[in-house]
């Protein structure tokens, strides 16, 4: 039994913060306000954790803890560095919301702060039980938020869809892990690697199932293609300010999980997943860019953009261990983006309502100039436009698959990515050169959208020129 | 040497930027003062450095910022050799021209600060794309350049035409985009490293076989000839004369167009092992000259004239360097340079005299009413049409006798040029006498009169360019290519003819430059023909290929293009444009059913997948 | 000890889940439907865990926890389905399609 503190600070500072929040709430009937502190004390603790994590165990000093349950290693701490600030991000810019719901906000507050948690504990855990229940336990808070505004518009049949479907792909996914188990004899990671390393599978048809399903799982957590289908839906039924934590954190969680599986597990098995991960990236990218050509509402633009954003960073994964980096890269400067742009839907349509019709920004340069320009920038960032981090981000992952020999899959994703410049640039169209409606309202921004949009345009015009930092740290962010 | 170097792109970086945040507060025409030292001094920098290379042959160098991005083996470092001094030089030079003119053109405009940061941005990503010393960083400008020409095409974006021009451009540009990436992609994965230097020499010591060569060099085409606007992809060029008149000669003359030129040149090492791709440069230039040649003879708007000759000369300059005859390829580019931004500029002053007409058949007479604009334009019409001793007679023979030089069917390309030149020399005598001579024809109020003093003088700047810009490198003193002889070092050059065969071939050149103006004398002497005839209506609507492309994407046409909620303009090649985002669109609403709002159907598709990858991974496994 | 004849029943009962799932209307029915193919990969862990003899009793301890995650599930599915019946007095899934394209 290896016991640390450290290994498990991150998730024990946001329980505690949840608990205080919700006892401390029962019992004294706080504001907002307080539940603002209690998310900031959760989350900047949980982040000042996960730094002093990749300090301690950055690169090559990672290590296992709780009977090889947890990994904390400079995979983890980066994903724990990662999404707890998206996820504060995220919260700050649907603020709106949780003033909008009374006194329900607390819990709005608490899930977002466990759903960070889960999403974190996806990418720490080392054993397949830790990892479905991290799953879970970041896919039911999500549930709940896609469906917390309880209006029958959209927010209750996003929760629905997103729910069925979900178990439905999380018990394919428990399929999966049985069989691993039953091929390997373990759900450690470690000990299946130790297992599948030294050990020459004769039929390896229970295990090579079982890695099916078990990316039909990640695949859909990602919104990989074909198993994307829940993602337009929910991203535009959901209420403005959950979209954005929900997209970003479920890329970081998803991407982290499906990283560490595919590396650590199943590594010698690079020569059977790759091909498949290659076609559904190519799917993703291509269904996604085509699908997002035909949207009239910004968030079901936005979803299907993320499909393809997903196949991006898959492409990143056909290198196996030396794509890692890259798609931490891509993640992380994505994530940013996706929480930036919705915190704008969020301001422009509404954080209570769920649909976000592209008419909503006519005009918007003239309203909102500064909106405006941040949106812009988000929008040519992902389109990967020069001296923005998402053209860094597609140069990383395109390399990588280059360096493992999937040219095509990269010729594919370049003549999507000009495609996808259509759809983007469109916005922009609409918004510097499209007049206004005459009754629209001038969007009021709070403060935490400000701070949300501005960290996000900061991080991705930064990144955007100067990204050798990041490009140097994604390379030490490597599981153990 | 590094700051120096450096300062060349900081100054009009810094303009930008400080015209950027404070362009309405510093106001006019401060801020077209601040714009047009910044480039001012941009070109003295410039011409300091390169006095190395005037005196003798100072060594080329580099300038490393910093390692950008290390898995590419991609560093952010510039390159100073004698082809980017060369290009330094012409777009600084011509540009702080332009920068002077547009203080007196764009008077008044509420949007003068931020054409003047927009003019800045230009010049920057223009000076980025020629100083790179990689690919990668070439590819930044490039797009920045793309970026900045929207910006400015579409600078009154509250007119529709001019926005739609703006999209236009843009996106026509993508699509040559797409082949230079791939292009790029290709560079990569062969020889690992997006340097110049690692790229040339290792293409040099034949580490590329001659397929893939051509591979690279006609993708490279592909995004030249959007960049450069020719065949097919000129059609954003036209279009473009929306912006402001500046801006036309900005982009037409001394920047972006010449980009693709170039890039050619720049990539002479890779055109050299791939023969075929480089006749096809030169088809392309050549077909481009004729075909662009025959439609600015019907035209009826001025700037459209010098639009289509733009591409018409663009042509000339990629068959020089399809050629391998890359100085002399350079060398029209910057002739061309002088003499088209001469004649923009010019048109702007006439058009200003004329409070805004463009159209030649409400013209006339104005020599008189505007001397200095019509002795000026007087010299680059001479100029253009080949005539001696100006500038462009000596570029355009040099490209030419090349040509002829090599031989075999590269004769029929001479030909071709030959013609070329002919309609040159008729179409813009016909521009020159419906404008300045014969009867006024101007519409009623309309009271023509000099421009200021601030716009003419940078046409007598041009004009003395003009006049003897084509001296450095005449058949009896190479100097421009002794100059670039050390950039060119490694790739063997074509070269033009010498003896009695250079003195014809000269001779024929002038002589069709000669019919040229003598057949458009002829028939513009004493009145105005009238010209809607079903051949005069088809040259004048450019062979209605734009709406061929409207017809060609859009499916429907205008039919696709109404069934957009989303659209701009109704002309036909807005059509166009629309009708790639159509086409794209109607796969994409095609599609859309697909996403039924079923949960049943969604949970379908998942298991599908599920299958699909169990089908897979089973078939690589068994059971 | 034979696993197959265990495998089999898991697999069917799976089948048999994802069936429900596909053409199930009634919103609970779906749901029970998923439990279903949770209960399934129960058998299989179980029967696993009993096959390979781990000493850790990985394959029943997973049980259990797939068991505790399953309830917590349902719990959060049938509030959905509450809310779904309140706001539209039906729990038909074919209803639901606001959203779509």
């Amino acid at each position: 039994m290896n016991l640390d503190f450290l290994a498990i600070a991150p998730t024990v500072i946001i329980v505690t913060a949840v608990v205080l929040l919700l006892m401390v709430d029962v019992t004294f009937q706080m504001t907002h306000r307080w539940w603002g502190i209690a998310a900031a004390l959760g989350f900047v603790g949980a982040t000042t954790a996960s730094v002093w994590q990749w300090i301690e165990h950055r690169g090559d000093d990672g290590e296992l803890f709780f009977s090889d349950m947890l990994a904390v290693d400079g995979f983890s701490s980066f994903a724990g560095m990662l999404v707890f600030p998206i996820a504060g991000l995220g919260l700050m810019a649907g603020w709106q919301l949780v003033r909008g719901v009374g006194r329900r906000g607390a819990e709005f507050v608490a899930l977002s702060l466990i759903a960070a948690s889960g999403a974190h504990l996806m990418a720490a855990s080392a054993n397949l039980i830790m990892l479905f229940i991290a799953l879970e336990v970041f896919s039911i808070s999500l549930y709940v938020l896609a469906g917390f505004t309880r209006k029958g518009e959209g927010a209750d049949e996003a929760a629905l869809k997103y729910f069925l479907l979900g178990s439905l792909a999380s018990a394919v996914f428990l399929y999966g892990i049985a069989l691993i188990f039953a091929a390997t004899g373990t759900t450690s990671m470690y000990g299946a690697k130790a297992f599948l390393d030294s050990t020459l599978i004769l039929r390896p048809g229970i295990l090579l199932a079982g890695i099916a399903l078990l990316l039909v799982g990640l695949g859909f957590k990602v919104s990989a293609a074909p198993f994307h289908v829940w993602a337009p839906d929910v991203y535009q039924g959901s209420p403005g300010g959950v979209t954005g934590f929900l997209a970003a954190g479920a890329k970081i969680a998803g991407f982290a999980a499906m990283a560490r599986v595919l590396v650590v597990p199943l590594g010698s098995y690079i020569d059977d997943w790759a091909p498949a991960i290659a076609v559904m990236a190519a799917s993703s990218v291509i269904i996604g860019t085509l699908f997002a050509i035909a949207q009239t509402d910004l968030k079901r633009m936005l979803a299907y953009s993320s499909v393809a954003h997903a196949g991006f960073i898959m492409t990143a994964l056909v290198a196996g261990p030396a794509g890692i980096g890259d798609m931490w890269f891509y993640v992380s400067t994505y994530a940013f983006q996706v929480v930036g742009a919705f915190a704008i839907a969020a301001v422009v349509s509404g954080a209570l309502t769920g649909r976000s019709p592209l008419s909503d920004y006519a005009g918007l340069s003239g309203r909102s100039p500064l909106l405006a320009a941040a949106m812009g920038l988000f929008m040519l960032s992902m389109a990967g436009i020069p001296l923005t981090s998402g053209f860094i981000g597609k140069a990383a992952v395109f390399r990588a698959a280059i360096d493992a020999d999937y040219l095509w899959l990269v010729i594919l994703g370049l003549v999507a990515a000009v495609g996808g410049l259509f759809f983007y640039l469109r916005l922009i169209v609409v918004m510097y050169m499209q007049p206004e409606a005459e009754d629209a309202a001038h969007p009021q921004v709070r403060l935490g959208t400000r701070f949300a949009v501005g960290v996000a345009a900061v991080v991705t015009i930064v990144v955007g020129f100067v990204p050798w930092p990041l490009l140097d740290w994604v390379k030490d962010a490597i599981p153990l | 040497m590094d700051l120096s170097l450096s300062l060349i792109i900081f100054l009009p970086m810094g303009g930008m930027l400080l015209l950027f945040g404070f362009g309405k507060r510093i106001g006019e025409p401060g801020a077209g003062i601040v714009a047009t030292l910044a480039v001012v001094g941009s070109f003295l920098i410039a011409v300091v450095l390169a006095f190395d290379f005037i005196n003798g042959d100072g060594p080329a160098e580099t300038v490393r910022w910093f390692e950008w991005l290390p898995a590419f083996g991609v560093e952010a470092e510039l390159r100073w050799d004698q082809l980017s001094a060369l290009m330094t030089l012409v777009v600084t030079g011509v540009g702080s021209l332009i920068h002077l003119y547009s203080i007196g053109y764009m008077r008044g405009d509420p949007g003068f600060g931020r054409f003047f940061s927009y003019l800045n941005l230009f010049i920057t990503s223009m000076l980025i794309l020629v100083l790179a010393n990689n690919f990668a960083l070439l590819f930044v400008g490039w797009e920045l350049v793309g970026l900045s020409s929207y910006l400015l095409i579409s600078f009154w974006f509250e007119r529709p035409i001019a926005a739609a021009a703006g999209k236009k451009a843009f996106i026509v540009n993508r699509v040559g985009d797409v082949g230079f990436i791939l292009a790029l992609m290709l560079i990569f994965s062969v020889f690992g490293s997006l340097g110049f230097d690692t790229v040339f020499e290792g293409a040099h010591r034949g580490e590329l076989t001659v397929t893939m060569a051509t591979a690279i060099a006609l993708l490279l085409l592909v995004g030249a000839a959007g960049k450069s606007a020719q065949l097919p992809l000129y059609v954003w060029l036209p279009d473009a004369m929306e912006g402001p008149t500046p801006v036309s000669a900005l982009i037409h003359a001394a920047t972006m167009v010449t980009a693709g030129v170039y890039m050619v040149a720049r990539t002479g090492a890779i055109f050299e092992l791939a023969p075929i791709a480089a006749a096809t440069v030169a088809v392309v230039g050549g077909a481009t000259a004729l075909f662009a040649a025959t439609i600015a003879i019907a035209q009826r708007d001025i700037k459209r004239v010098l639009a289509y000759s733009t591409i018409s000369q663009l042509g000339y300059m990629f068959m020089g360097v399809g050629a391998a005859a890359y100085t002399a390829g350079v060398f029209h580019l910057m002739t061309h340079a002088f003499f088209k931004a001469l004649l923009f500029l010019g048109a702007g002053s006439v058009i200003h005299g004329m409070s805004g007409e463009q159209d030649m058949h409400k013209m006339g007479g104005l020599a008189r009413k505007m001397p200095v604009t019509f002795a000026t334009m007087a010299i680059a019409w001479l100029a253009i049409s080949g005539i001696p001793p100006f500038a462009g007679f000596w570029s355009k023979d040099e490209i030419l006798g090349v040509v002829f030089e090599r031989g075999g069917l590269w004769q029929v390309l001479w030909g071709v040029g030959l013609v070329t030149a002919l309609l040159t020399a008729f179409y813009m005598t016909r521009m020159m006498w419906l404008t300045f001579f014969g009867e006024p024809r101007w519409d009623d109020g309309v009271e023509p009169h000099e421009s200021p003093r601030l716009m003419t003088v940078p046409l007598v700047v041009l004009a003395g360019l003009s006049v003897v810009g084509g001296l450095v490198n005449t058949p009896f003193k190479a100097t421009l290519e002794h100059f670039l002889d050390p950039v060119f070092e490694a790739v063997h050059l074509a070269h033009a003819p010498d003896g009695s065969l250079a003195w014809i071939l000269a001779a024929v050149s002038v002589a069709a430059g000669i019919i040229g103006i003598g057949a458009a004398i002829l028939r513009y002497r004493s009145r105005v023909p009238v010209e809607d005839g079903l051949g005069w209506r088809l040259l004048g609507n450019g062979y209605y290929i734009d709406d061929v492309y409207a017809g060609v994407f859009a499916g429907g046409g205008k039919l696709g293009a109404d069934w957009l909620a989303f659209r701009f303009d109704v002309r036909g090649i807005d059509g166009a444009v629309e009708g790639i985002g159509s086409l794209t669109r109607k796969a994409g609403g095609w599609l859309r059913p697909l996403q039924t709002g079923f949960v049943r159907s969604y949970g379908l598709a998942i298991i599908a997948g599920a299958v699909g990858l169990l089908a897979w991974f089973l078939s690589r496994g068994g059971i | 000890m034979i696993v197959n004849q265990f495998l089999v029943l898991a697999a069917l009962l799976f089948s048999i889940g994802i069936y429900g799932v596909l053409v199930r209307r009634n919103a609970v029915l779906v749901l029970l439907s998923v439990e279903l193919m949770l209960t399934a990969v129960n058998i299989n862990l179980v029967a696993f865990g009993a096959f390979l003899q781990d000493e850790l009793l990985a394959g029943q301890v997973f049980a259990l926890f797939v068991i505790a995650v399953a309830a917590a599930e349902v719990g959060i599915g049938l509030a959905i389905v509450v809310l779904i019946f309140r706001n539209r007095s039906s729990a038909n899934i074919d209803e639901l399609n606001l959203l779509k394209w």
